[in-house]
């Protein structure tokens, strides 16, 4: 990352979870997680990081510690293994004769891994000279499992209808072939060799050598086993959300209260004490075995973006269109709570490819901490997760979240899509929210003070929502450019509806609204034209000329001039002398002003650019304008795609939130002149303090200059002016004066 | 707001230039001013009366005067120059204090006055007795220009020399002057005239402002006001406003948003200087001939909304007719910025090149050139561009350009100049030419040189029909002029427009700002007759007779109205009662044509029910139309 000289990226935390698998420490007090950036090691009583070492954990598929806890391999999903020492921070990449999966032990240069080709899976010992000594190779294979003490795996392949699973015993290289006549989702493979295969419908077969014994709780589809390394206990988790203990010689179960996220993964460490669970929405759980209670918690950003880069990069490659702009929707909701400058972000709490929504989970990331500090729900909905026909009821997705300008409300819009079970009426309205919310002081958790439904009338969507930069106002824009400011009442907390500005007769997606720093003056972007609106009036004061060649994608102000993005121009266009400043051609995707934030203090802008080089790789640039040229003041590069970017209040930084959810602090060097400028009366009493009294040379200039005329001797001769002596004292003390 | 000047005191027998030097001292809501060869006056500014006046004998000049700011009965002192004789004198006594050089300004403070002279020497003086105090020296090369109290015993002092000013901070005390901080800033110009208000001081040269902060001297911005006239004079104001005087106009300028607040034309000819003002009196006080005026002043709330549209610095033209694509620069290597200035200049090359073309082809009414742009907007070169065969209209795929060559182009077309708002459309253009510029999502609507587009599109009523239904950012007004047309499709396309784009109350306001009593009624009650008449404009009526309330109806043209519609929706409903019918008939008797059965009554009820819900999904609100190339262009 380069940075131009006053702006530099200080920082970056954060980021997605890659989930794969933790490791446990021999000792049991300590476990690496691998998350986007670090292997972090976490001491487990303290639940405190003791080390951190980076590493781009973008596309990691393992993380493995060799027997002598001395080095960590890291297994790429390309194949690739770097090797980190754990009191390194430097990383070294192995060359193999084959690509590598999984690794399950080492023993000196030599690795046992389960090794991919495009053919299928197989199991190999490989040297460091292009060693390679095939144990088992499984052609068509897509899964597979291997047992807790390593000398055990399975393979499955796949098929529409049936699966074929192959069980190596490693030591003696033995294989037992098992044809399942039904479809297989997860597999797993005991110490004694107990195969166990979950199926999509739920039902679990336990292969033992006399027969096929089943399981049958879960109603989705399995997703995680494991077996417990004394064959006593199979785990179990999948959509359900529920960890699912079955003690195969009772046939009893236990069962763990639902948890956050759909199960995807579970492990655990080598005296069974421990079980890390890796749940989809990107956090992974620590249980302990004996208590069943939560260890620790390990979760990255799960900010939720419309679109998936991987998948559109694709989509380019196969339509051979190399270079451009963006066209997709990359962005995240990302706000900063103005107080203490945690991220807000709609988190993503699902996997689902058919998920069309962010749902109405909100994280609260610290940046300064590197760590998630909650979680919470928006809208009211099926926590424990949904199953079968259950999946069909949307969840109320949060489409806006803000905070007053002193932080002290956060304001949401959430709206609930038509239930398609219920040939209802109603099944076509559409349920929209908006809910102001207030910190609880005493247990800092957010509370509804009011709920206000369908606030801009039945049906209509609320697109947007402006804070004012110097009151408690807010501002709520709906689909058809009408705009209510709303304002609470400061003794009960409840806000209620002040002002209406009018809607049109039409609908469109494209709706901005940006409130000068001084909070007279509203601009309503509405389609292609944008309209200042008297904030104390509410009226249309002044429709702007048609500087927008297209939709509106954001706006806002920088002093005299507003800046307007749409989806092909950012314009500068100066309000006060009523002309434009300059233009740019540019591709701004929805959501754009996302991607656009201003520093009120200098009046400067960041803008961020997300652009497809010919390599199908995704790029961005911030560009930080002020309002006198298009040449920017500043270009900071970015290796990835931003998702999003907003100053943070009272400093001269921005935060930036990349698509693989990497939060990045991009820091003035020199704070703004104007920020921290002390007043006449303070600056006048230190340079009083620090000047020199030099009053020599005025008496200098007195004596040189004093003017003496007949006139200044009158005063001599009155009273007594017999005395001589008298008189001539006299005359001195006037001269002397 | 400025009000118009009044008078707050005459100068009998002697002219505006006895004053030139300002010896004018504010205090609270009076003032005190010295007249050369007349008298010190002191005045009321609230009530504007004379309150007394010490006369002074016709030899002497007055160049400064200061009072100690008591509220009751000040010292005040003044400055003279009696045959080049200098004198510093307390008024009502015989105490004076003679002086080397010319006073050009008095200041108070702590029981002392400080005389600076023309010099820069700088000399106190106890207040009640004039006795010297201390002295400094004045600064060799340096000539007084300007000073004030800028807190408590501390004072900012602006000297010049040949190639630069000196900006001093000084702080006066019992024994002598402290030099808080000096700076010297160096001069390509005159020195200008300067004046101070809250911690800034404002240098105006020519038609250039400067905001100087202070003690650091920092210049915290700089612009040129529009037109072609120097600055005569100015004085800063609280809030960060100045009033200047250009051109017989005062005007009061907020220097953070670089707009002028108001304005007041003098008459012309009328000569005045600023002198000062009083912040309690909210009042300008200045000199004309023979008259000290008043201006009083309504305190500007100081917000961004009362200055848009107002600005005065003058357009930088840097960067005009520069739109470029940005994604060139992005993915040059190491070579943003030159790459985009480069595309700018390039855009800026090519947007000139097209206008002098145009303006040359104007001069010749050579029509081609301009069917050329056509072209050019569509993506051809312009060199290889020529004439479309056919009438085009803007779409997504043209070619993005700056809004200023498109506003340019279209100022050349409509022959608009900067202040005329006379039309004369180029005859010898075809309609294709204007056609693309009426669909252009840049066509400047909304300028104020284009504000009666409307009006002047009348003489053609295609374009004008044009214009009603693509025009972006048409205000509702403009649509409803359509609504007067004799022309029935540019009545049509009025309502149409009117009706998808624009709520009720929308609507409803604009009826309210567009008729009002100087409106024939007649011809309202004509609109209302052909919307009820026509069968997309029923939705318009109501607004139309709500917001138009007694201006246009009476009880006879009510219970017309009133009939009619009755009628109207008699007919309509039998009309959809015999559809119904109709339709259920229909249903009842029809035929499956695969077993020849007739269907059953339930099926009836369904297909029933299921027209009625097809029925209602017309209610649902209309989307943002997307016309295509047939619907755009009228013919």
């Amino acid at each position: 990352m380069e940075a131009s000289s006053r702006w530099r990226v200080t920082s970056s935390v954060g980021g997605r979870f890659p989930g794969v698998d933790p490791v446990f420490f021999k000792d049991r007090s300590r476990v690496a997680v691998a998350t986007a950036l670090a292997i972090k090691i976490y001491q487990l009583n303290t639940k405190q990081v003791v080390a951190k070492i980076p590493i781009d954990g973008f596309d990691i598929s393992q993380l493995y510690l060799t027997s002598d806890e001395s080095t960590f391999y890291v297994v790429r999903g390309n194949g690739n293994v770097d090797r980190i020492g754990v009191l390194e921070n430097s990383s070294v990449r192995l060359s193999f004769s084959r690509k590598i999966a999984h690794i399950i032990s080492d023993l000196e240069s030599q690795i046992t891994a389960v090794v991919q080709a495009p053919e299928g899976l197989g199991i190999a010992v490989l040297g460091s000279d292009n060693e390679y000594d095939e144990i088992h190779f499984e052609k068509h294979a897509d899964i597979f499992a291997l047992s807790h003490n390593k000398e055990h795996a399975a393979f499955a392949y796949r098929r529409a209808k049936d699966t074929i699973i192959s069980c190596v015993n490693v030591p003696a290289r033995v294989v037992t072939k098992v044809n399942r006549d039904r479809r297989t989702h997860s597999i797993a493979i005991s110490n004694k060799g107990l195969l166990a295969v979950g199926a999509p419908t739920g039902v679990i077969d336990v292969y033992y050598s006399k027969g096929i014994r089943t399981l049958k709780w879960h109603l989705e589809r399995v997703q995680a086993l494991f077996f417990s390394s004394n064959d006593d206990y199979l785990l179990s988790g999948g959509k359900e959300r529920v960890l699912v203990f079955w003690q195969l010689a009772t046939d009893r179960q236990q069962f763990l209260p639902r948890l956050d996220g759909d199960i995807t993964s579970i492990c655990s460490n080598t005296g069974n004490t421990l079980y890390g669970v890796t749940l989809a929405n990107k956090q992974l759980l620590f249980l302990s075995a004996i208590e069943l209670t939560s260890r620790l918690q390990v979760a990255g950003t799960k900010a939720y973006m419309a679109k998936n880069p991987e998948r559109e990069r694709r989509k380019r490659k196969k339509a051979k269109a190399a270079e451009g702009m963006l066209a997709s929707d990359f962005t995240t909701q990302f706000t900063i709570h103005p107080g203490t400058r945690s991220v807000y972000m709609f988190s993503d709490m699902q996997t689902d490819e058919d998920s069309t929504g962010p749902g109405c989970q909100v994280q609260i990331y610290n940046p300064s901490r590197d760590e998630q500090e909650g979680v919470f729900s928006v809208a009211p909905t099926i926590q424990q997760g949904k199953v079968r026909k259950e999946q069909k009821l949307p969840d109320p997705d949060t489409t806006c979240l803000e905070f007053t300008h002193d932080g002290k409300y956060m304001i949401t819009i959430d709206v609930t899509p038509p239930m398609p079970v219920d040939n209802l009426m109603s099944r076509h309205d559409l349920k929209v929210n908006l809910r102001f919310w207030k910190q609880d002081p005493e247990t800092n958790k957010w509370v509804v003070t009011t709920r206000v439904s369908s606030p801009h009338g039945a049906g209509k969507r609320v697109l947007t929502v402006c804070p004012s930069a110097s009151s408690s106002s807010v501002l709520t824009a709906s689909e058809d450019g009408g705009v209510r400011m709303w304002r609470p009442d400061e003794s009960t907390g409840t806000w209620s509806v002040r002002k209406i500005l009018p809607a049109f007769n039409l609908k469109s997606k494209a709706v901005q609204l940006a409130w000068s720093r001084d909070s007279s003056v509203i601009a309503l972007g509405f389609e292609t034209s944008v309209y200042l609106i008297d904030a104390q009036r509410f009226k249309v004061h002044q429709v702007v000329p048609n500087i927008l060649a297209s939709r509106v994608r954001g706006l806002a102000f920088m002093g005299n001039y507003l800046a307007a993005l749409s989806k092909t121009s950012l314009v500068i266009w100066d309000i006060v002398a009523h002309h434009q400043l300059w233009s740019l051609g540019l591709e701004m995707a929805m959501n754009g002003n996302r991607l656009m934030t201003v520093d009120p203090q200098t009046n400067e802008m960041a803008l961020v650019v997300n652009y497809w080089t010919n390599e199908y790789s995704l790029q961005s640039k911030v560009l930080i304008f002020d309002a006198a040229s298009p040449v920017p003041k500043a270009i900071i590069d970015n290796a990835t795609a931003i998702s999003a970017i907003r100053h943070v209040r009272g400093t001269s930084s921005y935060y930036f939130i990349s698509t693989r959810g990497v939060i990045s602090i991009l820091a003035g060097a020199v704070a703004p002149e104007s920020a921290n400028k002390p007043d006449l009366q303070s600056t006048l009493s230190t340079l009083y303090v620090e000047s020199k009294a030099d009053y020599d040379d005025m008496v200098l200039d007195e004596q040189v200059d004093k003017v003496l005329n007949f006139n200044s001797f009158d005063k001599v001769f009155d009273g007594d002016s017999t005395n001589l002596d008298a008189l001539f004292d006299k005359v001195m003390t006037l001269i002397a004066s | 707001m400025i009000s118009p000047p009044f008078e707050l005191l005459s100068l009998p027998n002697v002219s505006v230039d006895k004053l030139i030097r300002k010896p004018i001292c504010v205090d609270r809501s009076n003032f005190h001013i010295g007249v050369s060869q007349s008298s010190v006056t002191t005045v009321s500014l609230r009530p504007s009366r004379v309150v007394g006046a010490f006369s002074v004998p016709p030899s002497v000049d007055i160049t400064a005067v200061a009072t100690d700011g008591k509220k009751d009965a000040p010292i005040v002192v003044y400055a003279t120059n009696e045959r080049k004789k200098h004198f510093l004198k307390i008024i009502d006594t015989q105490i004076s204090q003679q002086l080397k050089k010319e006073v050009a300004r008095l200041h108070f403070f702590n029981g002392c006055f400080v005389a600076i002279q023309s010099d820069n020497t700088m000399e106190a003086f106890d207040a009640e007795k004039l006795e010297s105090k201390w002295k400094r020296a004045a600064k060799k090369g340096l000539s007084y220009k300007f000073s004030a109290m800028i807190d408590d015993g501390v004072c900012v002092v602006i000297s010049s020399a040949k190639k630069h000013f000196v900006l001093e901070t000084l702080a006066f005390d019992e024994s002598g002057v402290r030099e808080l901080k000096v700076v010297e800033i160096p001069l390509e110009c005159e020195v200008g005239k300067f004046s101070y208000s809250e911690g800034v001081v404002y240098r105006c040269e020519n038609r250039t402002i400067q905001l100087y902060n202070v003690p650091d001297a920092t210049l915290i911005s700089q612009f040129d006001i529009q037109g072609d006239d120097a600055i005569e004079d100015m004085i800063a104001m609280p809030n960060n406003n100045i009033c200047v005087i250009q051109n017989s106009v005062l005007s009061i300028i907020d220097c953070s948003y670089r707009s002028t607040i108001s304005k007041c034309e003098l008459p012309s000819g009328t000569s005045i200087s600023l002198l000062s003002y009083s912040p309690e009196a909210e009042t300008i006080i200045a000199a004309s001939a023979k008259t000290v005026l008043g201006f009083t002043v309504t305190p500007s709330s100081g917000t961004l909304l009362e200055s848009i549209g107002h600005g005065v610095a003058a357009a930088n033209p840097q960067f005009t007719c520069g739109h470029c694509d940005l994604f060139p620069s992005l993915i040059a290597k190491n070579s943003f910025v030159p790459t985009l200035l480069q595309n700018i200049k390039e855009a800026q090359e090519a947007s000139s090149k097209i206008l002098h073309a145009l303006e040359a082809a104007a001069k010749k009414k050579d029509e081609k050139v301009f069917l050329k742009v056509i072209s050019y907007l569509k993506g051809d070169s312009w060199e290889q561009a020529q004439p479309p065969s056919e009438t085009v209209v803007y779409e997504d795929t043209d070619r993005q350009v700056d809004r200023d060559l498109i506003k340019q182009i279209t100022y050349l077309v409509f022959s608009v100049t900067l202040g005329s708002t006379t039309l004369s459309y180029l005859p010898f253009l075809p309609n294709s030419f204007a056609i693309y510029l009426l669909t252009h999502p840049l066509f400047p609507a909304g300028e104020p040189e284009m504000k009666d587009l409307f009006t002047w599109l009348k003489a053609y009523p295609q374009l004008y029909r044009q214009a009603i239904v693509t025009l972006s950012s048409a205000s509702p007004e403009d649509i409803l002029g359509g609504l007067l047309s004799q022309d029935e499709d540019i009545f049509h396309d009025a309502v149409l427009r009117l009706e998808e784009e624009f709520g009720q109350q929308q609507i409803t306001l604009a009826i309210q700002s567009l008729f009002n009593r100087s409106t024939d009624p007649e011809e309202l009650i004509q609109v209302v007759d052909r919307l009820s008449k026509s069968p997309d404009g029923w939705a318009l009526v109501a607004p139309f007779v709500d917001s138009l309330g007694l201006l246009a109806w009476d009880k006879a043209n009510l219970d017309k109205l009133q009939n009619r519609l009755q009628a109207q929706l008699e007919s309509i409903q039998s009309a959809v009662t015999t559809n119904r019918l109709i339709s259920e008939l229909f249903m009842s008797v029809e035929i499956d044509a695969e077993d020849g059965k007739t269907i059953s009554n339930g099926e009836i009820k369904r297909r029933s029910k299921k027209s009625q819900e097809t029925d209602r999904t017309r209610d649902e609100p209309k989307f943002v139309p997307k016309y295509s190339v047939e619907t755009l262009v009228i013919n």
